[in-house]
């Protein structure tokens, strides 16, 4: 689901111009709409993991999260899992995953 | 809360939804007072919702779970393939109730009224509800199999529901002596967790290889084709070479007809199967208590809306998990907490007037075939009127090597640390 014309919209209504696109930082963080989605990652991503299998993302650098997405989408990395979750988010999507996920707390 | 005009566009029905709430004399007449959410069931989709809309602080939300340990009967197989304690399989309620706010009630609720808006619970105490959300997992078909009561259920085990249950499996496994037939009843289509049984097979499988080699696992199903097949069967032929023999329905028309506990006899239309152990899984429907009030239809389970998980047979009742007949969806952990999250936005958004979320549903199964050797299948899901539909889907491939294979194990080991951290801790 890619909501680029609702991210404008949102972008305008609150008085600030992005440039647009997933790195795009600031007054427009959805940080609501990252905790939401968030709720679908901490089904298997542990805040307080420190073994393997699957990392701890929280607090994780938004620039490293969307980068992440990308290479997931494209291929360059591979994870049946993760290509279907990264599929099934708009960048609007990964946006707002990006900026909860980089200020969110470690303790839950 | 204060809400952009963004989001009072992108989140129109929301607020429309609010509104109607808000007119609808479903609020407490005491305005002080929180709406109040009664959640019956405390798996991995009760626990979730509770957990969830408690979380936002806006709602009083009461749990009612009968038990006062949760064991899960996903990874329950890990336990009887010795991969396992039972302790790490077994969760309790403390977290929910100091940590998260909510309210747990220890009481076997044994009625609802959706006229009088309340649930009744066996100690004659009632508790009221503006919304109420069902999540009671499944109950058995005990007339479908002759000689197959609960009775018979303590000499041939389901272990379909965890606990007591899997322990006698467990001990009637480790029971079975070298060279011994043990059986397995696998049922139709739908049933909790579609891999289940395979996993399980493949368990006991791993067990008797090291224990007692010359004994057979005889799988007799009430289907023809099932969940994750070839990988299942090709890792059979490869650790457990010429020890499982699985029948689907055509050749025994239809699976197990009957059993007998006293001869220890498993029978189908043709033939009669002398075990020395057996696991028999009987077909399901929805926990008693939804079916009872009036939530299922006459498949045996309950059809909801699928943007919401609201029923779609009686008002402001909500139900996640095995229970419901959600389309798509197979009857998992996963996919009941990720049905959890998404009625969890709605029920917030209409008693507490917060924003709603598009729905989202994911669905991930783990499947341990033996040691460092994982299975998996997974998809994406979306929200139609008619139901939640498959979008995209995986599968283990067939030829992948050892090292994804592991891989997978250690992410099943993860993810079962993580999702019941999210739920129980």
């Amino acid at each position: 689901m890619r909501r680029t014309a609702g991210n404008l919209w949102r972008a305008a209504a609150l008085g600030v111009l992005t440039t647009g696109g997933p790195l795009a930082a600031g007054a427009a963080d959805d940080l609501e709409l990252g905790e939401y989605l968030a709720a679908e990652c901490t089904a298997c991503h542990d805040p307080s993991a420190v073994g393997r299998g699957i990392p701890n993302i929280v607090g994780m650098p938004r620039v490293v999260f969307v980068q992440a997405m990308e290479q997931y989408r494209s291929g360059a990395r591979f994870n049946e899992v993760m290509r279907n979750v990264a599929r099934s988010l708009g960048d609007e999507e990964v946006a707002a995953l990006a900026a909860y996920l980089e200020q969110a707390s470690r303790s839950r | 809360m204060t809400k952009t005009i963004s989001r009072r566009r992108f989140n129109q029905r929301a607020l429309t939804a609010g509104a109607a709430a808000l007119s609808a004399a479903s609020f407490p007449a005491i305005g002080a007072a929180k709406p109040r959410l009664v959640v019956i069931g405390g798996g991995p989709g009760g626990a979730t919702v509770a957990r969830q809309v408690a979380s936002a602080g806006a709602v009083d939300v009461t749990l009612v779970e009968e038990q006062k340990t949760y064991t899960t009967c996903f990874f329950s197989n890990l336990y009887l393939g010795g991969f396992r304690s039972f302790e790490s399989i077994t969760h309790d309620y403390v977290a929910l109730s100091t940590r998260h706010g909510v309210n747990v009630v220890h009481a076997r609720a044994v009625g609802v009224d959706p006229g009088a808006k309340t649930v009744r619970l066996e100690s004659g105490v009632t508790l009221p509800y503006d919304r109420l959300v069902m999540a009671p997992g499944i109950d058995f078909r005990w007339d479908a199999i002759e000689g197959y009561d609960e009775a018979a259920a303590e000499v041939m085990p389901h272990a379909y529901k965890a606990g007591v249950q899997t322990r006698l499996l467990k001990a009637v496994v480790e029971a079975v002596p070298d060279g011994g037939l043990f059986v397995v009843a696998a049922p139709a289509n739908p049933f909790r967790c579609p891999p289940g049984p395979y996993e399980r097979i493949s368990m006991i499988a791993h067990h008797f290889k090291q224990h007692k080699p010359k004994s057979k696992i005889l799988v007799i199903d009430a289907k023809n084709s099932f969940s994750k097949q070839g990988l299942f069967q090709a890792a059979w032929e490869r650790f457990y070479p010429g020890m499982v023999e699985w029948l689907p329905a055509d050749i025994t028309d239809g699976g197990v007809k009957a059993v007998n506990t006293s001869s220890m006899e498993v029978i189908t239309a043709g033939e009669r199967f002398k075990a020395a152990g057996a696991n028999i899984i009987p077909p399901q429907t929805a926990g008693r208590i939804a079916i009872e009030a009036q939530l299922a239809n006459d498949s045996g389970w309950c059809p909801v809306h699928a943007d919401t998980l609201a029923s779609r047979q009686v008002a402001d009742v909500y139900l996640v998990g095995d229970a419901i007949i959600p389309g798509d969806m197979p009857k998992s952990a996963f996919s009941a907490n990720s049905q959890a999250k998404v009625c969890a936005n709605a029920i917030l958004a209409d008693l507490a007037d917060k924003r709603r979320f598009p729905p989202r549903f994911r669905n991930t199964c783990w499947s341990l075939v033996a040691t460092d050797h994982g299975l998996k299948v997974g998809a994406n899901y979306e929200a139609t009127p008619e139901k939640i539909k498959s979008v995209d889907s995986f599968l283990s491939a067939e030829d992948e090597s050892d090292a994804i294979r592991a891989s997978t194990a250690e992410e099943g080991d993860a993810w079962y640390a993580a999702f019941t951290g999210e739920i129980y801790r």
